[in-house]
């Protein structure tokens, strides 16, 4: 059994895991994040809207209402500091019934009161279509709201792991936490963990934990002795269009929830910060281990968003996907300390708007950890600033040459659909990628309309051999999802 | 068959993209007509684009009247094109062509050069196809790995050597589909069946009798795939009969397990490259519109093979690829060049036809898709020609010949348009 010692372990590299680590590397600590998953970002962070709220939805009282503004004054603050993309695109939340009118307003004066600059209720069609072409008749009015901003969720988490990694923060992929024992004489946590397959062969010990394990926090609670909450997972799906589609709308168009669904954000039309059209998502309570598409829900977005929208070009859909979000039977997010042990810390419940305030989550755990007695010695060497894989110019091809004279892999195109070169594959793979998703989702290299038809084969032979590791081993997503299952004689 | 440095010059005569069977044919074919200067490139490390991994044989029948593997086919071409000394680059990936005064600038990229213009009096896209997915068409359920689409498959097996699962459900009938299906059974895995979405097989049907017949591999029609079971690796899928609108009948699925879903489920002309000079593509074939000479919408610019429509067999391809020279080699003469004023109409019982446009000066072979299978039927164009058939299915493509005689009456009238339908006599 191999021994690990930490001050700071931190469960779940998801958005908000990574940027506990990222902000507790500012001080002088030994930070642990564990992750079941091979990756950052791979649950919760990697399947929703891909939007920075401003701040105007959620319920009086709550912090996923209070926090909202502040988190993404905060996500702007420090998204370029990490190369994470951000479009400051604005949007619209469409009514189609008169009576929701007075909603809109309401939201409107509930924004404005936390700060949200621009809102504004437009009424009627010739209004509305000035700010979104494509808008559909059936809309009456819509909330415009200027602060809106669309971004990457999974390059914002990969960006913050790659920065917490540099500034030597360490990270445990592959390990699941199966039990948490509390030591009261050493103060100390000692957190078993186990593989894919049940093995189980690291002991952290662990000065204080943070529970950021998104929809399996609850669980994770437990194992400490806190079994206050419970945390249900709310399925989401959506649709991919391919990456010239997303000229279609001009802004994020979201949509009312439904009034039996007011747990839900409602839907959206948005264009991706890598220019794809993203079209969902309906709200299901599911399991948690369930991320799967069904036919009818899929429909059911597909109608209801058609309503909205004039023309949405679903002929070029990629593909569908499922998302989930944490929601704790709270109703809202839970943040600090367990009742009878400050050096275990929830960042759980944290539903939308989690990407928003993510940045913010981090501070707010430094604070508790400190409350809890853990010293914060400012970390002299800590580098704030991060750059994203340098990717090929589309536009101006020749322009590629002075990448090319850096690094002769920049002229090897492995991914025709999303032109992506040997040399960001490479880059990926020093940054962190294992698998075949996690060149995907920093490079996009399999992520366009062929689907990895091309270059899925020719990634997987480079992973093999940038990381001197047989090709029947490179898995697609961690665990046992290999892609070839034997070499043949 | 390297790329070497100084091979490649900045102004050519004709520039070829894509080596495969289509690219090959109009590289030869271009050489044996006096074209000279000319470029083939190709994006693989090799010649041949997807004939290398098909190890099966069957191809070359129509042309050179026996059985040749894919290999065996391909290598044919290679070696006429290293002993005709045509510039061949590989490993090259052509991203961008431009018209600009009659003349085309191709923008390619590869690891020996970084990015580099050519200049091209004429181009000939043999782009190939690429494969439908999952994603396109809407198969429900997990994301796991082991779902893959046949020609990855085929390639994982025969080119890079690696066997993707043990128990395989093939996910449509069309020729790559079986050819797979029975490839996959020769190497040792369970085939637990293959499934069609339609009442009817779109594959050859020596295909059927060879690929699953022979080794008893279920076929079902009228049945998909509705849903895909596992978290990280695939574990099995649902299936479920279709009605005849081909929507899943309720309560009609089963459970199959399985490692791996192969996907057969059509084939997309690659056009992206055509797309970044304005070229007008059909939206029945998803390739450009053509005229009779295989001239796109961009003068100068010719398509042939499977980027221009999806053929049933190479030596098709192949005939396409000289084609396409051919109509190359009288643009490059400038000679007079008679505009394709006649327009042609799909009608009924018709998915396309190709070319899309004619002049009425020259004998035309059509090739003519059917949108369903027809017994005892006939294709007629307009009111002055008709051919009968015993049988017509979507999964053959017939050919169909028409003298510039029977053409030039209309043409020499004032008949712009004319419609090529089926009836049953």
């Amino acid at each position: 059994m191999k021994h690990l010692k930490t001050d700071v372990a931190v469960i779940g590299a998801g958005i908000t895991g990574c940027a506990i680590a990222r902000q507790l590397s500012r001080y002088v600590l030994n930070i642990l994040v564990i992750e079941k998953e091979p990756d950052a970002g791979c649950g919760t962070t990697r399947a929703n809207s891909g939007l920075v709220h401003p701040g105007y939805a959620g319920d009086e009282g709550t912090l996923r209402l209070t926090m909202c503004h502040n988190g993404s004054l905060l996500f702007r603050k420090i998204a370029p500091e990490l190369d994470i993309p951000m479009i400051y695109s604005g949007s619209l939340l469409h009514a189609e019934k008169r009576q929701d009118i007075a909603y809109l307003e309401e939201l409107k004066k509930k924004g404005t009161k936390y700060g949200v600059k621009g809102l504004r209720v437009l009424r009627g069609y010739e209004e509305i279509k000035k700010i979104e072409p494509s808008i559909s008749k059936n809309v009456v009015a819509s909330l415009y709201c200027a602060e809106h901003i669309i971004t990457s969720p999974y390059e914002a988490a990969l960006a913050l792991f790659e920065n917490a990694a540099e500034n030597s923060a360490k990270f445990l992929f592959g390990q699941k936490v199966f039990s948490i024992k509390y030591e009261k004489s050493s103060k100390a946590f000692f957190i078993e963990t186990e593989d894919y397959k049940g093995v189980k062969s690291i002991l952290i010990e662990a000065s204080y934990v943070i529970n950021a394990a998104g929809v399996f926090a609850d669980e994770i609670a437990a194992m400490a002795g806190d079994d206050s909450f419970k945390i249900q997972s709310i399925k989401g799906q959506y649709f991919l269009l391919d990456s010239n589609t997303g000229p279609h709308v001009k802004l994020p168009n979201l949509r009312l929830p439904d009034p039996d669904n007011i747990r839900s954000k409602g839907m959206v039309v948005t264009p991706t910060s890598g220019g794809n059209l993203l079209v969902g998502s309906n709200y299901e309570l599911t399991d948690k281990n369930d991320s799967s598409t069904t036919y009818d829900e899929l429909e059911e977005i597909r109608k209801k968003l058609s309503r909205l929208i004039e023309n949405i070009p679903f002929e070029k859909i990629i593909t569908a996907f499922a998302g989930s979000r944490a929601y704790a039977d709270t109703g809202d997010f839970i943040l600090g300390p367990i009742p009878h042990n400050e050096r275990f810390i929830n960042a759980a419940g944290i539903q939308s708007p989690g990407l928003t305030c993510a940045f913010l989550i981090a501070e707010m755990m430094a604070d508790y950890l400190k409350d809890a007695g853990l010293p914060l010695k400012n970390n002299s060497g800590f580098k704030p600033q991060r750059e994203a894989i340098k990717k090929i110019n589309k536009e101006n091809l020749l322009e590629n040459n002075s990448l090319y004279r850096t690094d002769n892999k920049y002229g090897e195109i492995i991914c025709r659909c999303e032109k992506v070169s040997e040399a960001e594959i490479v880059e990926a793979i020093k940054r962190g990628a294992a698998t075949i998703d996690g060149i995907k989702f920093r490079t996009r290299a399999g992520m366009g309309r062929c689907q990895g038809g091309y270059c899925m084969l020719r990634v997987l032979k480079i992973l093999s051999r940038e990381l001197g590791v047989p090709v029947e081993e490179i898995t697609k997503s961690g665990g046992n999802s290999f892609v070839a299952l034997k070499k043949m004689n | 068959m390297q790329q070497g440095k100084n091979n490649y010059k900045k102004k050519y005569d004709l520039a070829i993209i894509g080596g495969g069977p289509a690219g090959m044919a109009a590289a030869v074919r271009a050489h044996e007509l006096g074209i000279i200067n000319v470029l083939l490139i190709e994006r693989d490390k090799y010649l041949g684009g997807i004939l290398p991994q098909c190890i099966h044989a069957g191809f070359g029948l129509k042309i050179f009247n026996r059985e040749l593997t894919g290999p065996e086919y391909s290598s044919i071409f290679e070696e006429k094109i290293v002993q005709s000394g045509i510039d061949t680059m590989l490993d090259t990936m052509a991203l961008n062509i431009k018209s600009e005064n009659g003349l085309k600038i191709v923008t390619a990229a590869n690891s020996s050069f970084g990015y580099f213009d050519i200049e091209a009096k004429s181009v000939i896209l043999a782009l190939g196809c690429r494969e439908r997915t999952r994603g396109q068409i809407n198969i429900p359920g997990s994301r796991p790995s082991g779902v893959y689409t046949a020609g990855v498959i085929q390639r994982m097996v025969n080119i890079e050597g690696y066997l993707p699962g043990k128990k395989v459900v093939v996910l449509g009938s069309g020729d790559i589909g079986l050819i797979m299906a029975r490839r996959m059974h020769l190497e040792g895995c369970a085939v637990k069946g293959v499934f069609e979405i339609n009442p009817f097989s779109t594959g050859l049907l020596r295909n059927i009798a060879q690929c699953l017949d022979d080794f008893n591999i279920p076929l079902y029609l009228s049945h998909t795939v509705t849903g895909i079971i596992g978290k990280k690796r695939i574990e099995a899928v649902k299936v479920s009969k279709v009605d005849e609108k081909l929507k899943p009948v309720k309560g009609s699925d089963r459970i199959i397990e399985c490692d791996t879903l192969l996907l057969s489920v059509g084939l997309i002309p690659e056009n992206e490259l055509s797309l970044t000079c304005g070229i007008l593509l059909d939206n029945k074939t998803l390739g450009p519109v053509v005229d009779e000479n295989c001239q796109t919408s961009v003068k100068g610019i010719f398509s042939c093979g499977n980027s221009l429509f999806v053929n049933d067999i190479v030596d098709n391809v192949t005939q396409a690829g000289q084609a396409a020279a051919e109509g190359c080699l009288a643009y490059l003469n400038e000679k007079p060049y008679e505009e394709p004023s006649i327009e042609v109409q799909a009608g009924e019982g018709i998915l396309y036809a190709v070319p899309q446009k004619i002049s009425g000066f020259k004998d035309v072979t059509f090739s003519i898709r059917v949108s369903r299978p027809m017994k005892n039927a006939y294709i007629a164009f307009g009111d002055f020609f008709k051919k009968k058939f015993k049988f017509l299915t979507p999964g053959e493509m017939v050919f169909i010949k028409i003298k510039k005689d029977i053409i030039n009456g209309l043409a020499g009238g004032k008949t712009r348009v004319i419609k090529i339908y089926t009836g049953s006599k």
